[in-house]
């Protein structure tokens, strides 16, 4: 191993610490570094190191700032500093040769890299024991190859397959498109059917064979003019004729449509050769086999195919179960596939290969063991339920995956999965692995979590990895076993299980009741007592104290209708009991309301109000201590009387007790909240903030939404004029201004359209009131009757409603905001009954697109969910910037949500700065691994904790072929955040020694302010909404491992599980010297951008995201380096 | 170009008509003005001309410009009309013509434009005038052709791209084309260009399938094209059906109708084998100025491509500076002829539009 030399250590103290006598300008430089200035520190540096004084102490304190904040110019700055030093001071040049070396493999910079080692070695240092491989990287093992027709573009594109895969997972990836999508079950036999996708893939392959004779043994396509057999040659093949005659007139037209729509759709050059033609040039393009690696070797292979065949792909895509064995071998730790390749024969993995592919990514043989959950003492229980021996590793995973239909392997894979010292020691305790699984197994196992296209086993995984534990290591169960005992004993939702009917009367303690949810996570449907039981955990899990017993068995009660709704608790864990019992109560009393006009509007503008509450508490501007008060106050509108007038003084009501909790000015009551929910901005970010609210302010005017300043004070003038004041007309002009030209989208329709929108009658009634009011006509009516004056103001309340749920979604507004933009109806169109009155408390959803869409698509639902739909809407209007690439849509929305949903206000640069800074110090210490085997030992581990084995697997066979830049980009940015964490946490003193300038400076950090930096408030500034895997929108980082795509969630889970993007903008953010508070309209930008670039080929190819977020920081980089260092401009490409 | 170009997000349009976003684009300025008289410098841009202190006089610099067919009773257009032919109000306003054009020829910049509120003195109002370099964004028509490549139109690929090249390679060399393609997201595959050839290799290389979302993606077309400044139309080549737009028709057409773009809409279906269709394509091109065809066969397709493109070289580009109107929502365009033998010509224009907020 290398050993840090001492000299160095005083050069790093005098160059970061500034703790010795420094050149001014290099302290000038700290000074404004430690001041929140980096991009002046830079400045400062950079003039120094470009001075013809510079001094070895500057170029080295410039290459360490450089180092520490991620710029890839740290390698030529630390060769600079090398040379500096010459041969004065051996042991610091040493220690500089390591910082290149390391620097460079980081930053791919290979040649550097091997050049710095190699002098290491010429000069007689230690040196690492694993530097060999990159010295002298070994020759890639000879890998069977196949070829496929054509091109690589071609073939890309007509197997849909991304441009971003290398060519070894070129099959695999076409393995996994041809067994989800390359064959349906056909109606009546039920045997397997090609789609339209395999046809054509197939019918392309046939002409790419007949091209590549064409194109002959030379592998271009050549012809030499227009006028030859060559052409009709060509274009017979491709479907196209000439029209006209050869030169500027010749015109390809297609005369053969089946032949002429694989040319264009494979991306054969047509118009290219249209322009040959006409210009009188000949026209070459190459047109050759490409070769792919096969794993193993192709007799493998062939050995489980249903039929075999001389060409590889024929048979490769003509047998989806061999398609989806080789996915599977594929994904599995490499070693292990090993293993069982060699352990069972392939025939017979071809069975269980679902099972594999879905629950094989935690299988790891070690030294021929099988490295099982639970370690060493859960051995035996491993070994009792496979009936396998762990040290026959091979035959241990033929065993787990062929035991119960797949529900071992399952369950297998859950456990394998847990994160925390406290949920691994309870779950793999040996005991109750075997009595979890029992209940997981059930009588009849058929059938198996591996059957459906999607993993069946969501509950399962999602139960294992969201338990809370209590210090003494007891899972909480909330509000003790008694109410959820009662919920199966007297099950008030119907009976969900017999079985659990029986025993739950005998349960004493939380295993009983944890058992009972395992019971309940094999079911695809009557699991809702799980789902219960996972949303009252999150709630619970931040709270003081915790639920009592009797609140429980309230939200028990409620959740099947009122459920969607616990998000707002789960928010504000400080909410006191009454406080959610009156909600319970609140939205009960609601339901009661019989005009579904009225219902509608207390609903809306009671849901509107709490999500403006729920906004104000996540970010601080509603205090703790006034938490419950102003729910309560909020609460109050629903004990309206029938009186409509009363919906709308309670909604007033509400906005002023929202101000006042919050300290808002209630004499402009709109501009107040909008600024509170925008956030409170710091000095110097004024300007961004102004930006947004502008944006929010614009969103408002297009909707045509009448300022409730307007309402409040048309609503105290009626008021006035039922004391005899008279009628103010200009101030009523005010308010129909806004709806008057508001026209509704029936009346422009044709019948036939008119009578294809089925739904939205009770919107149209809402939205046909409004127009027609006629506050004066009203008011001569009221024939100056006091009462009846003030009764007016009840027709102000559906106009308040649509103000007050207009603001949440304008502050919740995606990118682009298209919908809100383009359809002035949209926030009027919201509806709050849904179909048969049953969706007020449900999940929001878009409505009507398509043919329906005559009319627009509207929101139906409650607003809990509003962030996600709209973002979920938004990505319609997304532009792919990669043709063939289709937005993902499960993902997308949560991406846009986590970059919408954080303000930056108050994030300081020393903030990215930390989060650069841990992910930098993983990325050279992972790279050190490579070098050093003894490190290796040391880190690996503690990335096992989190990363599944295939994927170490994949680094550490990356760092043994010198791509170590390759194998440090398979970690995510979350995952090397957590790795650094977990390093600091239980390698300290090493870091210290090995992981300079990074250490130094986060102790720098942390030394000023712990709490700053601690996981709770880096979480609350860089995290993610977790709505469905926390059932919260607050931001932080769950330190989960990614999920895979889960059957009822698609890949939404797995978007949840995603926590990089924020880690990874501010990242980018410190590299580059941007300001924090820009990030609040850029972050939303670059995650657009990011997703408009993604190329995915399945749901469950997350590494294209991690490509895309690649892509679009080089692009920002570029930019920046146009612009100047830390002027990042917004494109503008969606103002 | 930025690099946000290269990256496909950006309207794709060529140097030379994004160096012209810049120009004066939008919106009411408000200027300070003489008490008495102030002319406006050629480029639009209103200024200060005076020692005394300043009056704020709101001015509306928009300019707004009218695609105008004129086509006699048998459908034949009406070449060689004069700005005198044309009578043009806004809500009943009458405006006066700051440029006039026939087809791609540059057009005509008439006399300086009193722009004034209503019953306000024409000689204390100040003057608009178009400036040559507006004027010569008017050269030649900015085509953005939208073509359906989802499932609907998946056995008529082939035959849809060969009329489409056909189209560009008839169009005059002073028009700029870009090909855009949908399924149920945009795809961008030749930027706004003159280069016709670049625009053909674009359309080759457009990709097949997925559900239908026609209005979503002609929504993303128009904000493109609004960005882009000068003449512009739509062509939309499709199948009919939409399977997957969050958007409706007529909110697509208010905002083509406020941003001027004339939409042109060739059905591949018959006029009644998809009514609900046909009816929003006739709405949203009526309201826009444009045209829908219904050509169920190639030959049909052709036509229609051919009778757009002579429709372009044949319509006159009329632009005006609006006069002062109290009216911030919807305001109509009345476009009328002035000779009495030109009654029985059928004039075809947008039908109005609303101020930007």
């Amino acid at each position: 191993m290398y050993q840090r030399t001492a000299s160095l250590a005083f050069l790093m103290a005098f160059a970061v610490l500034g703790t010795s006598p420094a050149p001014s300008s290099v302290q000038e430089a700290h000074d404004l570094e430690r001041e929140g200035d980096p991009l002046g520190a830079r400045q400062v540096l950079d003039r120094l190191a470009e001075s013809a004084s510079a001094d070895r102490e500057a170029l080295l304190a410039r290459a360490e700032f450089l180092d520490r904040y991620g710029d890839s110019r740290a390698v030529p700055a630390y060769v600079a500093a090398l040379d500096a030093i010459g041969d004065d001071d051996q042991s610091s040049a040493s220690e500089l040769r390591r910082r290149i070396a390391l620097a460079a493999l980081v930053h791919g910079d290979d040649d550097t890299a091997r050049s710095a080692l190699e002098s290491m070695r010429v000069s007689g240092d230690t040196g690492w024991a694993g530097s060999a491989s990159i010295l002298d990287p070994p020759a890639p093992a000879e890998a069977e190859s196949i070829p496929v027709p054509g091109t690589l573009t071609s073939f890309r594109r007509m197997a849909a397959l991304s441009t971003g895969l290398v060519l070894e997972e070129i099959l695999p990836s076409l393995g996994r498109t041809i067994f989800t999508g390359g064959y349906h079950a056909s109606r009546g036999s039920g045997t397997l059917e090609r789609t339209e996708y395999l046809k054509l893939l197939m019918q392309y392959l046939t002409q790419a064979r007949e091209l590549e004779i064409f194109a002959g043994s030379d592998n271009e396509i050549d012809v030499p003019e227009c006028e030859s057999a060559e052409t009709a040659q060509l274009l017979k093949i491709i479907g196209y004729r000439l029209r006209g005659e050869c030169g500027p007139a010749a015109v390809l037209e297609t005369v053969n449509p089946s032949r002429a729509f694989l040319a264009i759709d494979s991306a054969f050059p047509v118009a290219e050769l249209e322009l040959a033609y006409r210009r009188g040039e000949s026209f070459r393009a190459p047109f050759g086999p490409t070769t792919l690696p096969v794993l193993f070797d192709r007799a493998y292979w062939r050995g489980a195919a249903r039929r075999s065949q001389e060409d590889f792909l024929d048979m490769f895509i003509e047998d989806p179960g061999l398609a989806r064995l080789y996915v599977a071998m594929y994904n599995l730790h490499r070693p292990t596939a090993e293993a069982l390749r060699a352990a069972v024969p392939v025939q017979r993995l071809k069975d269980y290969a679902p099972v594999i592919d879905f629950f094989g990514a935690m299988f790891e043989v070690r030294d021929g063991f099988a490295i099982v959950p639970g370690g060493a003492r859960a051995r035996t229980v491993w070994e009792k339920l496979t009936g396998a021996r762990v040290a026959r590793g091979g035959e241990f995973f033929q065993a787990l995956v062929e035991a119960d239909d797949g529900w071992m392997a399952a369950y297998y894979d859950a456990l394998a999965r847990i994160q925390g010292d406290l949920a691994r020691t309870y779950f793999l305790n040996p005991a109750r692995i075997e009595r979890f699984y029992g209940a997981v197994r059930g009588r009849v196992t058929s059938p198996g979590p591996a059957r459906p296209i999607f993993r069946a086993s969501a509950d399962l995984l999602l139960l294992s990895s969201r338990v809370d534990f209590s210090s003494d290591g007891r899972p909480k169960i909330p509000g003790g076993i008694g109410p959820w005992r009662d919920l199966f004993v007297k099950h008030p939702h119907g009976k969900y299980d017999g079985k659990l009917t029986k025993s739950a009367a005998a349960w004493k303690d939380a295993d009983d009741v944890i058992e009972a949810m395992f019971a309940l996570s094999r079911k695809a449907i009557e699991n809702e007592p799980l789902r219960m039981f996972l949303a009252i955990s999150d709630l619970d899990r931040n709270r003081a104290r915790p639920l009592s017993a009797a609140t429980v068995a309230r939200m028990i009660r409620s959740f099947p209708k009122h459920g969607e709704q616990f998000t707002l608790y789960s928010d504000s864990p400080d909410l006191s009991e009454d406080t959610i019992t009156a909600h319970l109560d609140a939205m009960a009393d609601l339901d009661k309301i019989g005009n579904l006009p009225r219902r509608a509007n207390s609903i809306g503008m009671l849901q509107a109000q709490l999500a403006i509450w729920q906004v104000l508490r996540r970010n601080g501007s509603i205090p703790e201590s006034k938490a419950d008060s102003s729910m309560r106050a909020l609460l109050a509108l629903s004990q309206a009387t029938n009186d409509r007038q009363d919906v709308f003084e309670l909604g007033r009501d509400g906005v002023l007790a929202l101000l006042d909790a919050s300290g808002g000015d209630p004499e402009s009551p709109q501009q107040a909240l909008l600024e509170l929910l925008v956030g409170k901005a710091g000095p110097g970010e004024e300007a961004a903030r102004e930006e947004v609210l502008e944006g929010v302010n614009q969103l408002l005017a297009l909707q045509r939404l009448v300022p409730l300043k307007t309402l409040f004070d048309l609503a105290d003038h009626l008021e006035r004029v039922s004391r005899g004041e008279a009628f103010n007309v200009a101030m009523a002009n005010r308010l129909s201004a806004n709806i008057s030209d508001i026209r509704l989208p029936r009346s422009l329709l044709s019948v036939e359209e008119s009578n294809a929108m089925a739904q939205g009658r009770i919107v149209e009634r809402h939205i046909q009131q409004q127009r027609s009011l006629n506050l004066r006509r009203a008011v001569d009516r009221a024939q100056g009757n006091s009462s009846r004056l003030l009764a007016i103001r009840g027709e102000l309340a559906p106009i308040l409603r649509d103000s007050l749920v207009g603001i949440v979604y304008a502050i919740h507004a995606p990118p682009g905001a298209e919908l809100i933009r383009a359809n002035p109806l949209f926030v009027r169109s919201h509806d709050f009954l849904g179909p048969e009155n049953r969706f007020s408390w449900a999940r929001t959803r878009l409505q009507s697109t398509g043919w329906p869409s005559s009319g627009g698509g509207r929101l139906i639902g409650s607003l809990m969910s509003l962030p996600y739909e709209l973002a979920s809407a938004e990505q319609n209007f997304m532009v792919p910037s990669e043709r063939q690439a289709l937005i993902w849509q499960d993902l997308a929305p949560q991406m846009l949500l986590g970059a919408t949903l954080p303000r930056w206000w108050g994030v300081e640069p020393a903030d990215l700065h930390y989060v650069g800074l841990h992910v930098r110090m993983a990325r050279a210490v992972l790279a050190e691994s490579a070098l050093d085997p003894e490190l290796a030992a040391t880190v690996h581990p503690l990335l096992r904790r989190r990363v599944e084995p295939s994927r170490v697997w994949k680094i550490t066979d990356a760092f043994r072929r010198g791509r170590v830049r390759d194998g440090l980009s398979i970690l995510t940015p979350a995952e090397l955040f957590d790795l650094a964490h977990r390093l600091r946490e239980t390698h300290g003193s090493r870091l210290a020694e090995i992981a300079e300038p990074y250490f130094s400076d986060i102790s720098d950090l942390v030394g000023r302010d712990a709490e700053r930096f601690s996981e709770t408030r880096i979480g609350r500034r860089f995290g993610m909404p977790h709505p469905r895997l926390a059932h919260s929108y607050k931001l932080e980082i769950l330190n989960l491992p990614l999920f895979p795509t889960l059957m009822g969630y698609s890949s939404r889970i797995l978007a949840e599980s995603w926590e990089s993007n924020n880690l990874f903008w501010a990242e980018l953010s410190d590299e580059l010297h941007i300001q924090p508070a820009r990030l609040s309209a850029l972050v939303p930008e670059w995650t657009q951008r990011t997703l408009e670039r993604i190329f995915a080929t399945h749901l469950d190819d997350w590494p294209a995201l991690w490509r895309s977020l690649r892509v679009i920081a080089d692009q920002v980089r570029e930019e920046s380096a146009v612009s100047g260092a830390g002027q990042v401009a917004q494109s503008g490409a969606r103002d | 170009m930025s690099d946000a170009r290269t990256n496909g997000r950006m309207p794709a349009v060529e140097p030379r008509l994004a160096a012209m976003r810049g120009l004066p684009s939008p919106r009411i300025v408000t200027i300070a003005l003489a008490l008495g008289f102030a002319a406006i410098p050629s480029t639009g841009q209103p200024q200060a001309i005076s020692d005394e202190p300043p009056a704020l006089f709101e001015v509306e610099v928009d300019l707004v410009m009218l695609n105008v067919a004129v086509t006699d009773q048998r459908g034949r257009y009406i070449r060689g009309l004069t700005p005198q032919d044309f009578r043009i109000t806004e809500d009943g306003i009458e405006q006066s013509i700051a440029s006039f054009g026939e087809g791609s020829a540059a057009p005509r910049r008439l006399a300086r434009t009193a722009v004034r509120a209503v019953g306000e003195d024409p000689a204390e109002a100040p003057e608009l005038a178009l400036s040559a370099e507006i004027s010569d964004q008017l050269v030649g028509t900015n085509v953005f052709v939208l073509f359906d490549t989802s499932n609907f139109m998946y056995r008529s690929l082939v035959y849809a791209e060969d009329a489409i090249a056909d189209f560009i390679r008839g169009l005059d060399q002073a028009d700029s084309v870009a090909v855009y393609s949908f399924s149920r997201n945009l795809t961008r595959q030749a930027s706004l260009s003159a280069e016709h050839d670049s625009a053909l290799r674009g359309l080759r290389r457009s990709v097949a399938g997925d559900e239908t979302a026609l209005y979503n993606c002609l929504l993303l077309t128009l904000r493109d094209a609004a960005k882009v400044s000068g003449r512009k139309v739509i062509i939309v080549f499709s199948n009919g059906p939409d399977n997957a737009s969050a958007i409706s028709p007529d909110d697509v057409g208010a905002i083509a109708e406020d941003e001027g773009v004339p939409i042109y809409v060739i059905s591949t279906r018959e006029l009644n084998r998809d009514r609900i269709s046909s009816n929003a394509f006739r709405r949203i091109t009526e309201r826009t100025g444009g045209k829908a065809y219904f050509a169920k066969t190639w030959q049909r397709q052709s036509e229609a491509f051919v009778e757009i493109r002579e429709e372009l070289a044949s319509s006159y580009t009329v632009t005006y500076y609006p006069q002062v109107n109290p009216n911030r929502g919807w305001r109509s365009i009345q476009v009328e002829l002035t000779g009495s033998d030109q009654q029985r010509y059928r004039v075809r224009t947008r039908a109005g539009y609303r101020p930007k907020l």
